[in-house]
């Protein structure tokens, strides 16, 4: 089943005196459950494109369908809550609220929607994530491997559409890397969770089943690996 | 160190908003402490030439022999001037079924010259020797003389002798008839070679009404010397002269002193300190802002101090970015503060003289901007020196700043604490926007003490100022009919025999009065259980003895009193034992003795007796009408502390004769007139009442005045400073807020959340300063009513809602004036420089 689908998306930066064609007519669409990975070099657009899917920056030009609808016939506040419901977001940097605990972190898009928060699905990410112990710890408190733990946790609460990833283990050591990456493998196995991953770590890229690759704003490769 | 300063200056007009907030914050605060001098100086200033105008311009007075001794002072280096003073007698002039009084004074021309007499003349000019004259256009008018300059006038001047205390009668004292007696001196004739006003404004000359050039008889003269610098040492000073010419010092001008500084107590030492208290605790108060201003400027650069640390920076050069720009902003901002609180002087001096025209106008002197030198330069060194101890915190701060900080993600604006709150009360109020913010406002505590202690202080300090000047004035209007008049203008003590001459010389004064006779005595009364009322209980020593104020008015008065209060006069025609009873009094009678109480002490009926002890007699009053409570405003001008029994003046026959002491109560425009005509009768207990009244109220009202024009300063000063911290506060969130956007939180819910960040801030500080403020009112209520006239608690709780108004519109106007930076926060960008 097709969870996205991106049509002729284009995105352009009109930056006074020239114009910057960030990404050119991309197309693909991605099936519920497949993980993708999303390479290039720094600057070819990946960044962009992953913002795009996600609903944070609308495209000059193009569509893009989430689950059958448009993403961008929406209002601002119909993104917002398109992004609470049906996307999850993970940065390089984990971009935590410092003021809230890890169960608080995680159980923010779920707050934000005004929803009664699943005590048993809390339980159950918490112990997948091994943080059940530091659930009342703020982030200035944990490492950075768990400050990654807990932006996947917040990223899967609600259990999005996709998840998108933007260089989730480049502020990582070579062992979180590992773990991260086997968690989000996991996510992908056993939730059939649609996961979409930038990086421009080709051996990352490769534990992905397919790669898209990215080179100066335009889709150059599409490979199926497995 | 070049370079420094010029990146400092670019980052300075690149934050542009910023760098106008911390000017204006700059400006305000220096502008505040000019405005504090200058207006200080400009008063004493004002006080300074108000007395020698009123009081003459000298600094002691000595007695002195002869003119002769004048040359000796005047070889002293510090004795400016002499003025020469003696009174040469009296005379009465006209016929003898018409006589006017005349004080006739001899003085000089420094005299003249001193005590700004020139002011009065009308025509000719001031005698010059004891042979010319200058009389008074009053008294020509008077004696109907056809009188012009170049005319002579006889005189027997003499003395005139209060006999009864064997006392001479100095200047305009009003003839005492038979109690006189007039022992003649010499016959002088005089040239008049000038005409003159009234000299009403001169305390020492309005007493004569002619002025002759001195006379070298070789009687005493008084020689008020004036000096060329007012300073402590002028008692010695004046001690040394006086020696010289073997006279004493018989007075000090302590007025003028005063207002140069100088007391011969600790008076102005004790004052010295409260203002210098004032302008450093002001100067602590700008420091402590500014600072806060420089931190947050600092924060917003680390990233940049940590990259010049990268590039080589030394930790002096990283402090002198701080150093550097406290110079350029103090640089702009000094100046216009100097400016801004001279024109603040003039604007709020103004206001005063306009407001308080009789009191900050004497003649052609008028409260004025006075400047001087040293406040400006008083001004910049204490903007300066503000400054100075504002950059030491984020110098210091500054020159740590290390590489690393600027690589760390979470260092711009940390979570200081290890536990936060939970937000559980906002929470259910207003879900995760309110948790949100709850948890947002403690993530910093020195920052939000920073804002909350700032807006705590503002509050307490304004509602306590205002409590004071309010309850003061309260003070003021308590002896004033509802209309804000008073009941009596003039109140005088004087012997019975005297009323007679008393009316007549205030009629022949020509002045209009409506004069009230009285006499009252506090008396004691036993009464039964009945007719007490429990809830006074306080009222009534072991029980059922009680004191009541009585007082006996002349039939007139009394009439008109009952018209006034719709009592039946007939029940008090011809009656001297009948009463009517004021049955309310204020004071701790209630249940709680702390506690001032206003009630009704008895329980009587019309017709009912009081019998009354005074000393060994005992006297009945029939009580015939009986005013409780809220009808008794007539009692306020009797007194408050007790109930009152008015009866008419016959009552006390038995206790009067021609020695017994009667008050008057005058209702009169001419109050002043009317105050100095019994004066000069030789009354000694005169009161002008509605002066002294309004003065107060005047000075309360200036008070409440200047407590406005404080708080609405101090607000401005501490809402920028709020202004900034939040802004900045937000600033540094930026990255923060747009993680909240990309996670589904609306644009709406991310002003919500704000705004109740802002709510919060008001309400902590709030929180605690209104039951403080409450307190500190208390407290002076308790000490005002214990130590003047006691009157019930009261709260203004007008004053207490604009305080929390003004706390919130500040902090929401801060909020909203960030929120515009907030509307601009493009979450790709902020996610784009988060990870950087």
């Amino acid at each position: 089943m097709e969870i996205l689908r991106v049509e002729n998306v284009c995105k352009t930066y009109d930056t006074g005196d020239t114009t910057v064609n960030a990404l050119t007519d991309i197309s693909f669409s991605v099936q519920k459950g497949e993980f993708v990975a999303i390479i290039g070099a720094s600057g070819s657009g990946k960044s962009t494109l992953l913002h795009i899917l996600g609903g944070i920056d609308r495209p000059t030009s193009g569509e893009v369908f989430v689950d059958g609808q448009s993403v961008y016939e929406r209002t601002e506040d119909q993104l917002a809550v398109f992004r609470r419901r049906q996307v999850g977001l993970i940065y390089q940097f984990y971009n935590l609220i410092p003021v809230l605990n890890v169960e608080e972190n995680i159980t923010l898009p779920v707050r934000l929607d005004g929803r009664k928060i699943n005590k048993k699905r809390l339980a159950r990410l918490l112990q997948t994530l091994g943080l059940t112990k530091r659930r009342k710890h703020l982030p200035s408190q944990l490492s950075g491997g768990q400050q990654q733990r807990v932006a996947i946790g917040r990223a899967l609460m609600n259990a999005p559409a996709i998840l998108l990833a933007d260089e989730p283990t480049g502020n990582l050591d070579t062992q979180n890397t590992q773990e991260i990456m086997q968690l989000l493998k996991a996510s992908n196995k056993t939730y059939k969770q649609t996961i979409i991953l930038i990086t421009h770590d080709r051996e990352i890229a490769l534990q992905a089943d397919r790669i898209l690759e990215i080179q100066d704003g335009e889709l150059i490769r599409d490979v199926v690996i497995r | 160190m070049e370079m420094i300063f010029t990146l400092t200056l670019k980052t300075l007009k690149q934050n542009r908003k910023r760098t106008l907030l911390t000017v204006f914050t700059i400006i305000l605060s220096v502008g505040m402490m000019t405005a504090v001098l200058c207006g200080g100086w400009s008063m004493l200033r004002f006080l300074q030439e108000k007395e020698k105008i009123y009081g003459g311009d000298y600094a002691y007075r000595i007695e002195i022999t002869s003119q002769q001794q004048v040359e000796k002072l005047m070889q002293d280096k510090d004795v400016e001037d002499v003025s020469l003073f003696r009174f040469a007698g009296s005379s009465f002039y006209g016929e003898p079924s018409n006589k006017t009084l005349l004080a006739v004074a001899e003085i000089n021309s420094a005299f003249v010259k001193n005590f700004s007499l020139e002011q009065y003349l009308l025509e000719g000019r001031f005698p010059l020797n004891e042979n010319e004259i200058i009389l008074t256009q009053d008294f020509i008018d008077d004696n109907g003389l056809a009188i012009s300059v170049g005319d002579t006038i006889q005189l027997s001047l003499g003395m005139r002798v209060w006999d009864e205390i064997n006392t001479e009668l100095y200047g305009l004292v009003n003839f005492l008839g038979e109690r006189e007696s007039f022992h003649l001196n010499a016959e002088r004739t005089y040239t008049i070679v000038g005409i003159v006003s009234e000299m009403n404004e001169s305390k020492i000359a309005s007493e004569f009404n002619a002025y002759s050039g001195l006379g070298s008889d070789g009687s005493a003269l008084s020689a008020f010397i004036k000096c060329n610098h007012i300073s402590k040492s002028i008692y010695s000073e004046a001690e040394k002269n006086a020696k010289v010419v073997g006279g004493q010092v018989s007075a000090l001008h302590s007025e003028l002193l005063l207002y140069h500084g100088v007391t011969d107590g600790k008076g102005a030492v004790k004052v010295l300190a409260v203002v210098s208290a004032v302008i450093l605790l002001l100067m602590a108060a700008c420091a402590a802002m500014i600072s806060n201003v420089l931190s947050i400027s600092l924060q917003e650069r680390i990233k940049q101090l940590g990259m010049l640390a990268s590039i080589g920076a030394t930790g002096r050069q990283k402090k002198a970015s701080v150093t550097i720009e406290a110079f350029i902003l103090g640089m702009i901002g000094i100046p216009f503060g100097l400016l801004f609180g001279l024109g603040l002087t003039a604007v709020v001096l103004a206001v005063i003289r306009i407001s308080f025209e009789t009191t900050f106008t004497f003649g052609a002197l008028e409260l004025k901007t006075h400047i001087h030198w040293m406040i400006f330069l008083l001004g910049a060194i204490s903007g300066i020196g503000s400054l100075f101890f504002a950059c030491q915190a984020p110098g210091r701060i500054a020159s740590k700043v290390t590489v690393i900080d600027t690589l760390k993600q979470s260092n711009v604006y940390k979570v200081k604490r290890k536990k936060i709150p939970h937000g559980q009360v906002m929470s259910i109020f207003f879900g995760i926007y309110g948790a949100l913010a709850s948890k947002n406002i403690y993530r910093n505590p020195k920052r939000f003490h920073a804002i909350t202690v700032s807006m705590f202080l503002a509050v307490v300090l304004g509602l306590s100022l205002y409590s004071f000047s309010d309850f003061m004035l309260f003070q003021t209007s308590m002896d004033m009919k509802e209309d804000g008049s008073s009941y009596t203008d003039v109140e005088a003590a004087i012997p019975y025999k005297d009323l007679p001459t008393a009316v007549k010389a205030i009629s022949d004064e020509g002045l209009s009065a409506d004069i009230s006779c009285r006499i009252s005595r506090y008396m004691t009364a036993t009464f039964e259980e009945e007719a007490i009322n429990s809830d006074m209980a306080g009222y009534f020593i072991n029980g059922n003895l009680a004191e009541l104020y009585v007082v006996g008015i002349d039939e007139e008065h009394l009439y008109a009193l009952c018209e006034e209060s719709n009592i039946d006069y007939a029940a008090y025609d011809a009656q001297s034992n009948h009463g009517i009873l004021i049955n309310s009094a204020t004071g701790n009678y209630g249940t709680s003795p702390n506690r001032v109480v206003i009630g009704s002490p008895l329980s009587m009926e019309r017709e009912s007796e009081i019998n009354l002890e005074y000393n060994d007699n005992s006297k009945t009053v029939i009580v015939q009408d009986v005013v409780n409570g809220s009808n008794a405003n007539i009692q306020s001008q009797f007194v408050r502390d007790r109930a009152v029994l008015i009866v008419p003046m016959s009552f006390f026959e038995w206790l009067l004769n021609g020695d017994t002491y009667i008050d008057l109560a005058i209702e009169t425009s001419q109050h002043e007139q009317v105050t100095e005509c019994l004066a000069d009768m030789g009354f000694f207990q005169v009161f002008d009442v509605a002066k002294a009244t309004e003065n107060s109220r005047q000075i309360y009202t200036l008070l409440k005045m200047m407590v406005c024009i404080f708080t609405i300063l101090m607000t401005m000063i501490i809402g920028l400073n709020v202004c900034n911290t939040i802004a900045n506060t937000i600033n540094v969130r930026r990255n923060e807020f747009a993680v909240l956007r990309s996670v589904g939180m609306t644009a709406v819910g991310l002003k919500k959340m704000l705004l109740l960040e802002s709510a919060l801030y008001g309400i902590k500080s709030l929180i605690f300063a209104i039951p403080i403020s409450l307190m500190i009112h208390y407290i002076m209520y308790s000490l005002i009513s214990k130590g003047m006239t006691p009157f019930m608690f009261y709260i203004k709780w007008g004053a207490y809602g604009i305080a929390a108004i003004m706390v919130i519109f500040v902090v929401v106007m801060a909020m909203l004036f960030s929120l515009r930076s907030v509307e601009k926060v493009e979450i790709v960008e902020e996610l784009k420089m988060g990870s950087i």
